[in-house]
């Protein structure tokens, strides 16, 4: 960090928020790097904290690309193995598909003489995260979103609504200057349908907590009601997950997936071993 | 206007135009008190002074009303003057304290008081210290002369917020009304987000990303008198004590609506690495690298949950760590319910 310069606050975003942006702010004299973006929900932005899963990824050795998806979309990652950032390819390059992370990164934008919008990110920071890593960058980014959405609401309600209107009604000096911005730049934005995709990423966020508490669930009585050796019983799997409220067709579901990754096999008819 | 001085208090301040003093404090009539700043003040004027202020006007600073006095703004003593002044104090969740309100109503329970006695003007007098805490934080009490209740439900009337060493405080003496107050229920945590924090109290959890680790954490060594930092081989005030070694982080978590410098002692420290005490004893280089390489691993890039204790440091908050662990599934409710009271 240069001395007397604050760090550059990072923006939590979703992906959708970032893709559907078509606002780079021209950098001034002096300014110097990546000019702030301004997405559809007003945040201004040039560094964001993403997490998600990897679904694609091309190593090179001076570059490497990848696809980080967040239920919503995908960010676009490109990390160099030079400058000041090497580090981040190289902990990128080490992920699987699947793998799930977090991470740090520069926005950088490009415009395309046809007027379509790319957002690329520069890595500085990526860490192999789990499942309570990502809840939690989802649920929080997902209510940053939604607060943003509620002022901005509030803002289209009159032209006049300033940030001192906006703050008396509960909102932070950041939600409201997110607001104004969002209503002087994207004033035809689809603000609902955001709202209902955000909706969807923690719907979505909940049951792959729900699957993944299943899953233990469900091991562990295969586990404990293995007495003889020749796999538990499928009704003694039922009964122990009744308990917990869930239905018959969740519990069939589950038995697949943990057969398709492995975890357990049928050793003979509805009767299933773990591995 | 015609008021009571209540208080006075003063501060330099040095700009383009060099070094200059304002007064401020409270004025009080008998309708209640009201905060004012005076960039010109007569120096003979003291607490408890009756006063004729013309040319002053009110403006709004930070949600409050207050009386400015200026160069054009003339005082006149009123050597005979009697006002009996009102005393308003509004109330104040412990969270919200700051010195922008200097006397307040507030609600909490008092916990750890100790008495320690000193000397004034020749007698020997009491201070009971501690803290007090509400649903929404905690702060340092201190009372003169008068024992504050312990772990039972109080109401201060009147108590005077004070910034000491970079944390609020709260002072009790014999104006200060105590009475009991009605049931406080303290959560299990006190989950915040940091745009929502603005004063140094302690009691408060956040969570968040650790985005960077500092180079220097590590082993660091005390000095075994005064418990201090040594930096160059031996502690300046105490060359002969021995080094006792100890451990630190310095870090940075981001919780999505702002950024917090934080730091975190041997204790919390130990407990999240999961090792003793042993293993920074009597460490050499390498030993030292690992320790460093140990907690920048466990630390970088995790979702840390951390109670602890906001400072001020110059202008900036930082945040004392007191207990730290990573985020697991249980703590998403906790972090959950936060936000859903938030929309």
């Amino acid at each position: 960090m240069i001395a007397g310069k604050k760090r550059e606050p990072a923006k939590w975003i979703l992906s959708k928020e970032l893709k559907d942006t078509s606002v780079i702010e021209e950098t001034q004299g002096e300014e110097q790097g990546k000019p702030y973006i301004v997405t559809p929900l007003g945040t201004r932005v040039k560094r964001v904290i993403i997490a998600g899963t990897i679904t694609s990824s091309s190593v090179e050795d001076n570059l490497t690309k990848a696809t980080v998806a967040d239920n919503s979309g995908a960010f676009y990652v490109s990390a160099f193995a030079s400058g000041y950032n090497a580090d981040a390819k190289f902990a990128l390059d080490s992920m699987d598909h699947g793998s799930t992370v977090m991470l740090m990164g520069r926005v950088n934008p490009f415009k395309t003489e046809e007027g379509v919008f790319y957002f690329n990110i520069n890595p500085e920071i990526v860490v192999r995260t789990d499942s309570p890593g990502i809840e939690m960058w989802k649920s929080r980014t997902v209510w940053i979103a939604t607060r943003k959405i509620y002022a901005i609401r509030e803002a289209f309600k009159s032209e006049e609504s300033d940030s001192n209107h906006l703050s008396g009604l509960g909102y932070s000096a950041e939600e409201s200057e997110c607001a104004l911005r969002a209503r002087k730049y994207y004033h035809d934005y689809d603000f609902q349908e955001f709202a209902k995709i955000a909706e969807s990423v923690l719907k979505f966020s909940q049951e792959d907590s729900r699957n993944a508490e299943l899953k233990d669930i469900i091991l562990a009585a295969i586990r404990k009601n293995d007495n003889d050796g020749k796999g538990c019983r499928y009704e003694d799997i039922l009964s122990a997950t009744l308990r917990d409220g869930v239905e018959r067709v969740q519990v069939d579901e589950i038995l697949n997936t943990l057969g398709s990754e492995g975890e357990i096999y049928e050793v003979s008819l509805k009767r299933f071993k773990a591995i | 206007m015609k008021a009571k001085i209540v208080s006075i208090s003063s501060r330099n301040i040095h700009n383009e135009r060099g070094e200059s003093t304002y007064f401020y404090g409270y004025l009080g009539d008998e309708t209640g008190t009201i905060p004012y700043t005076a960039w010109a003040f007569p120096s003979s004027l003291k607490v408890g002074d009756v006063i004729d202020m013309k040319n002053v006007y009110t403006k709004k600073y930070n949600d409050t009303i207050r009386v400015y006095l200026d160069s054009r703004s003339e005082v006149i003593l009123d050597p005979s003057g009697s006002i009996e002044v009102k005393r308003v104090y509004r109330e104040y969740k412990i969270k919200d304290l700051s010195l922008k309100d200097q006397y307040v109503d507030v609600r909490g329970i008092a916990r750890s008081i100790r008495a320690r006695e000193y000397e004034k003007d020749g007698k020997k007098q009491k201070v009971y210290q501690g803290f007090l805490e509400d649903e929404s934080g905690r702060v340092r009490v201190s009372s003169f002369g008068r024992e504050i209740p312990e772990n039972k439900p109080i109401r201060a009337i009147g108590a005077r917020v004070t910034e000491f060493n970079g944390r609020i405080s709260l002072s009790i003496n014999d104006k200060t009304e105590i009475k009991q107050s009605e049931e406080i229920i303290i959560p299990q945590y006190r989950m915040y987000f940091l745009q929502d924090v603005h004063g140094p109290v302690g009691g408060i959890t956040i969570t968040g990303f650790v985005v960077s680790v500092g180079e220097k954490s590590g082993i660091i060594y005390r000095c075994e008198e005064c418990s201090k930092t040594i930096q160059d081989g031996s502690c300046p005030e105490h060359p002969d004590a021995r080094k006792i070694e100890d451990v630190f982080a310095y870090f940075t978590i981001d919780d999505g609506t702002g950024s917090m410098q934080c730091s975190a002692g041997s204790d919390p420290l130990l407990s999240f690495l999961k090792i003793g005490k042993e293993a920074i004893t009597n460490v050499d280089g390498k030993g030292k690298d690992e320790i460093h390489a140990a907690i920048r691993n466990a630390l970088f890039g995790t979702p840390l949950i951390a109670t602890g204790e906001f400072r001020r440091l110059k202008e900036d908050l930082s945040f004392r760590i007191e207990a730290m662990r990573k985020v697991e599934k249980p703590d998403l409710k906790a972090i959950s319910s936060a936000m859903e009271a938030d929309l």
